[in-house]
């Protein structure tokens, strides 16, 4: 600690004064000293002269004093000792108050030569006749065998402790229940032989480390933990709730028995109550299989959290994070409360995004039209993100709801012609995906959309227009015209936007050979020779090469029926919506990322710390590399990845020739990624694609590294940067099988487009090197 | 598990004013957290967001080496900012739970919570925070109690303190002794008296054709009890069903009132919450007791609106009526008259020109209206509104730099009603039974008024 040069004028007459002989002189400088302190001032240079003021009459001097010691014992432990003796009287004090406080603040020093003149002390007043002193003296406990775990062994502190959970009073049961809940975790973290640096703030998980578990729930303590529940205060509640939620329950009854006890708890008025109840819930409801209890608890468990949605902003937020991942466990809890999540305009934007999330999960047949109203109200709102975010929902609607597509579709084009530009370019980027899931359904609207071209400026948008252009390239007669007018700027695009340009003129050359002939040497010229971008380039060659070659396994390739897109149900991976839910009411929900990946030391690896760092950075790029760390897919983004095509992988990798390693290339992607400086967005969002696939890959893969390693790293980049690569990559049908290609029977873009650039153009690439 | 890392209290320019609990951890840690707020907090504001009630602040851990993180619990009161780090897994709602109760525990001390207040008071300040929180532990938190251990500042004490008298402590010196933990023990009162205060708010959307889109209602009772002894109290309701999704006060016994819908309990002394509770939706109560009829039309540099107000309900007259609306970024005036039956005003009567910068202000029968030019807001209040007179309407235009000015696309009306409640739920009677020989003076008093309602144009 640097000791900044105390400012000599102030502290020399602080000192002068703390050891005036008038007594009030003593009280004000004592009050300085602390206010000096509450400000971040170093005041450990007095110490000598305040601890001298120790010992008085006066309870409230007393006090600052004590917290004077707690703050600054640690900078001088040779001084510490001075006060050791008025501690030890002040343990014995008639008045509890004083008591109390002396047991607390010699606890708290952290110094050892303290702790053994505190073991004696310490067990009397676990006995003592005051409840205030007692469960003063619980907390102790905790810190006591934070510093020195096997002093309290010896004293057997944790057994009396154990003992005050039956205790008379709640808030000494509350406390040595907190107590030993600490305890328990603390103990979790000691090295296994000899506890050096107890750590103290970390829970690893169970699993991590089994352990000499030394705050054993056994069914005695559990019935006087439920029955200290209904008694304790609203915090005494909480730690209970919380030791609750870490109970394994013996049999499925126990478990009914703890839901029926817990219940009750929702009608607390204490937000962290109720929350803290429908974990325990959650976590034992999974042990109840009798039909209606099951469904009381699930009835009862959604009103206390609405009644949450009325509280103010903040709490309302956690609320919401938490109804999120509940509704993705559990659909149906709120499904007739759609109307307590509309957005008021001067609800704060991080509500207003909760709310607008929650009421897609919500939407059915019975309620899109109330729901497609408000959405459209919502985009007309000054909030530009927000903006994007409802028109963004009124896909999400669309797809998950076959029967109301056609109203989504409606309502984006009057959204579109409002003409205002973010709402425009959100549209058009959602209606691409409204065109994936319902292809060759909403034609009529395409001159409307390109009617737009020239307003567009964002690449997705930009690229989500030349995408619908070159699907229905057939059916907009001047497709050549306006694909001309980015082949023109194509110098200047962004990749993504190249990329689909590209790929749009060659699905133009395919549909219409005769028209598109110049267009597309045009713009293979161009990729090929005044593109940067190596993933451009390559798929350029790509192309080449299949045009050239073979006309008709192009065709199938890149003109094939790509698997529709649904609504992922959740916006996490199954198996951590479970660990989720089980971390409900905690930080964890509120991430929606497991506890382990951002809360305790050492158990990260070092990709994980240096993806932490990063996100410290930005918040945008935090959010987006918690999806990562989830693995989970966007719902927003719905054309990196198909739920569909999640197991994709596992068959294409077994069935596959085995030219190349799988695994090695999930794995190398995702280094490359993760190692990667690349600013685009897209990156990030693929890149939990790419994680996804890899673990599911390895195993089967067979470890071989060969030829294709090449144009290896080139191409799996391009098809995790690129979310228009999936498209086209999908574009390998099963059947493309029977056609005289290179291509191996490969679902998964990375694959499909390494194995050809791997085998077919292999040739083209190694002379190009 | 349930525990937090300590608070921190920051003043309108995020300079520390306190923090405290601090000590077990590295000398940064409050710092950092301070100077992760900070720049979070700049850097919102500079494009205009609001900041996620819970941050992520990377710290040094405890035990050195490696970077540790933690969660930064925030809320805002009075231009203050009280923040609360949490390092562990911890329930974030515990946090603000805490600081909810650590707030109205220094509201009930300080009178009010400002820089000066605390300021003036840090020593009571950091006292109350060592005792309400033991090494992030929640210690003791009944206002009740604390008044036992931690004596308020008073007026008497700041003179004993001037005259160079203390060390005179008069609290009891058996505290927790009582069997009650929100009650302490032996409480006297010369006149005991007991009063109920219901009070409603309604919450709602409305849609610009008048449909009501979304309401709900939220009551809670509040109680003041100033009542000898342990009185064991028991309160009927006449109409307990229309409370829906009830949230109880510890002290309430929760089993009683599943069974015989009636509410048993010994009561804290002194304010408190005892329920808060939704009201069951039924047809006729969601109904907004007001009516506004508004148009607004958004023109180059400028627009115009007319607002019509009609009063919905024969139950009570509306009072302290405000409709407010945003009229968009670079709105620079508005020039408007309001009109109604006249009625005298404690304002008089007559309408006042614009300003010449722009700020406008005038009274009229349909009450008076302003325009704030820092935050752009129109305001129209009416003082009251019954539904027999002549509806009130202010027609007028305002103008803006900007060429397209964006207004709020929804207006918000807060309105009070008195001696009404909007879901009808009446007291019926309140028993005191336990070992008291007394009668108290009971009273019940009921209050509506507008929670969040918008109406759209």
């Amino acid at each position: 600690m640097a000791m900044a040069p105390p400012r000599k004028g102030e502290n020399w007459e602080l000192r002068q004064q703390l050891n005036s002989e008038y007594r009030d002189k003593r009280a004000d400088a004592i009050k300085r000293v602390i206010a000096n302190h509450t400000i971040g001032k170093d005041c450990s240079g007095l110490f000598p002269d305040v601890v001298k003021n120790m010992q008085t009459e006066d309870l409230e001097q007393k006090k600052l004093v004590y917290l004077y010691l707690m703050n600054y014992a640690k900078t001088q432990p040779e001084l510490v000792i001075l006060a050791v003796n008025t501690f030890v009287k002040d343990t014995a004090d008639p008045n509890p108050l004083v008591r109390a406080l002396a047991i607390r603040t010699m606890s708290v020093l952290r110094a050892e030569k303290i702790l053994d003149y505190l073991a004696s002390p310490l067990s009397k007043c676990l006995k003592d006749e005051n409840p205030y002193v007692r469960k003063t003296a619980a907390l102790c406990v905790a810190k006591v065998f934070d510093l020195k775990p096997e002093l309290c062994v010896e004293y057997g502190f944790i057994e009396t402790l154990r003992d005050l959970i039956g205790d008379g009073n709640p808030m000494v049961v509350a406390n040595a229940v907190a107590a030993l809940a600490d305890i328990h975790e603390a103990s979790l973290n000691l090295p296994p032989s000899p506890p050096s640096s107890p750590g103290g703030s970390s829970s690893p998980p169970p699993s991590a480390r089994p352990s000499s578990s030394l705050f054993i729930i056994d069914q005695p303590t559990l019935t006087k933990l439920l029955v200290a529940l209904n008694e304790c205060s609203e915090w005494g509640r909480i730690a209970i709730l919380s030791t609750l939620a870490r109970y394994k329950a013996v049999d499925e009854k126990e478990s009914e028995h703890i839901c029926e006890r817990v219940v009750p708890q929702f009608q607390h008025v204490n937000a962290a109550v109720v929350l803290g109840a429908v974990k325990v819930i959650m976590i034992h409801i999974k042990n109840v299989t009798r039909e209606d209890l099951l469904k009381s608890l699930t009835r009862k468990m959604a009103p206390p959290l609405v009644t949450l949605i009325s509280s103010p902003p903040e709490v309302q937020w956690v609320a919401l994070r938490n109804i999120n991942l509940l509704l993705q466990k559990r659909p149906d809890i709120l499904a007739n409360e759609m109307r307590v999540f509309f957005c008021k305009y001067n609800d704060p934007p991080y509500v207003k995004v909760e709310q607008l999330e929650i009421m897609v999960r919500l939407a059915n047949e019975k309620n899109v039209d109330t729901l497609l109203g408000e959405l459209k109200e919502y985009a007309s709102e000054v909030d530009v993100d927000f903006v994007r975010k409802a028109v963004r929902a009124v896909g999400q609607v669309a797809i998950k709801i076959d029967e109301a597509a056609e109203r989504c579709v409606s309502v984006l084009m009057d959204l579109i012609e409002t003409r205002v530009s973010y709402v425009v370019q959100e549209a058009v980027i959602v209606i691409k995906d409204i065109f994936r899931k319902y292809p060759h359904s909403y034609e009529g609207i395409i001159p409307a959309l390109c009617s737009n071209l020239e307003e567009l400026d964002e690449p997705e948008a930009k690229a989500s227009l030349i995408w619908i252009i070159g699907e229905y390239a057939e059916k907009i007669e001047n497709a050549d015209e306006l694909l001309g007018t980015f082949l023109d700027t194509f110098k200047e695009e962004s990749y993504p936007v190249q990329l689909q340009t590209l790929t749009a003129i060659v699905k133009l050359f395919l549909k219409k050979p005769d028209e598109s002939q110049g267009i597309v040497q045009k713009v293979l010229q161009a990729a090929t020779k005044d593109c940067d971008s190596p993933d451009v380039r390559d798929r350029a060659y790509i192309y080449w090469r299949l045009l050239s070659s073979d006309p008709a396994a192009a065709k199938s390739v890149v003109l094939s029926v790509r698997p529709p897109i649904s609504l992922p149900q959740t916006t996490v991976a199954p198996a951590i919506l479970e660990e989720l839910i089980s971390e409900v009411s905690s930080l964890a929900s509120v991430y929606h990322k497991p506890a382990a990946t951002f809360i305790g030391k050492g158990r990260l690896g070092a990709e994980e710390m240096h993806r932490r760092t990063l996100d410290a950075e930005e918040d945008v790029s935090r959010e987006k590399a918690l999806q990562t760390v989830v693995a989970g897919n966007q719902a927003e983004n719905l054309l990196d990845f198909d739920a569909d095509d999640e197991p994709a992988p596992t068959n294409g990798g077994s069935s596959s020739r085995g030219l190349v390693s799988d695994g090695v290339i999930s794995s190398q992607a995702i280094a490359s990624v993760a190692k990667s400086t690349n600013p685009l967005d897209e990156l990030m969002d693929l890149f939990s694609t790419a994680s996804m696939t890899a673990p599911s890959t390895q195993p089967i893969a067979p470890p071989s590294i060969s030829a294709g390693v090449t144009g290896l790293t080139g191409s799996t980049s391009a098809a995790s940067s690129d979310p228009f690569a999936s498209l086209s990559g999908l574009s390998s049908p099963p059947t493309g099988n029977g056609h005289g290609i290179q291509s191996p029977p490969a679902y998964q873009p990375q694959q499909q487009q390494k194995q050809t650039s791997g085998g077919g153009a292999s040739d083209d690439l190694l002379g190009l090197f | 598990m349930t525990r937090i890392d300590g608070i921190i209290i920051l003043d309108s320019n995020g300079k520390p004013l306190i923090t405290s609990h601090f000590s077990t951890h590295p000398p940064t840690y409050a710092s950092l957290h301070i100077d992760a707020f900070n720049t979070a907090r700049q850097r919102s504001s500079s494009l205009g967001k609001e900041l996620d009630p819970v941050l992520w602040v990377n710290t040094l851990s405890r035990s050195g080496g490696g970077m540790s993180g933690a969660g930064l619990c925030h809320l805002e009161r009075e231009g203050l900012y009280f923040l609360v780090p949490v390092g562990q897994e911890v329930n974030p709602l515990f946090a603000f739970s805490f600081l909810d109760s650590f707030l109205d525990t220094l509201q009930d001390y300080l009178g009010e919570i400002t820089e000066t207040t605390i300021k003036d008071n840090f020593d009571i300040v950091y006292m109350l925070i060592e005792e309400m929180l033991d090494e992030g532990h929640p210690m003791t938190m009944e206002t009740n109690m604390l008044k036992e251990i931690v004596l308020p500042p008073s007026l008497v004490r700041k003179i004993l303190n001037a005259a160079g008298v203390s060390g005179l402590q008069t609290h009891t010196t058996t505290p927790f002794t009582a069997p009650i933990p929100w009650r302490r023990s032996g409480v006297r009162h010369s006149t005991n008296e007991i009063y109920f205060d219901i009070e409603e708010s309604l919450d709602a959307i409305v849609d610009r054709r008048g449909n009501v889109l979304s309401s709900s209602i939220w009551g809670r009772v509040n109680c003041n009890s100033r009542l000898s002894g342990n009185p064991d109290l028991l309160l009927n309701f006449a109409n307990p069903k229309v409370m829906d999704n009830c949230a109880f006060h510890p002290c309430v016994r929760y089993n009683k009132w599943t069974k015989d819908g009636v509410l048993s309990f010994i009561p804290p002394d002194g304010k408190f919450k005892l329920l808060e509770y939704q009201a069951v939706a039924g047809s006729s109560k969601n109904q907004v007791p007001v009516a506004l009829k508004a148009s607004l039309a958004v023109e180059e540099n400028g627009g115009r609106f007319s607002l019509t107000l009609s009063s919905r309900t024969n139950a009570r007259p509306l009072e302290d009526l405000a409709i407010s609306i945003f009229l968009g970024k670079g709105t620079t005036s508005v020039s408007a008259t309001a009109t109604g039956d006249r009625k005298p005003l404690s304002h008089g009567l007559g309408g006042h020109g614009v300003k010449e910068d722009g700020v406008g202000e005038g009274h009229v029968g349909g009450g008076t209206w302003e325009f704030d030019p820092h935050t752009q807001v129109l305001k129209w209040s009416l003082s009251s509104l019954v539904s027999t007179e002549r509806a009130p309407t202010l027609t007028g235009s305002f103008t803006s730099t900007e060429k397209q000015p964006i207004p709020s696309p929804s207006f918000d009306i807060s309105f009070n009603m008195q001696h009404h409640s909007f879901s009808n739920l009446r007291v019926d009677q309140l028993k005191v039974q336990g070992d008291v020989m007394y009668k108290p003076f009971k009273g019940v008093r009921q209050m509506s008024r507008a929670g969040k309602i918008e109406v759209r144009w």
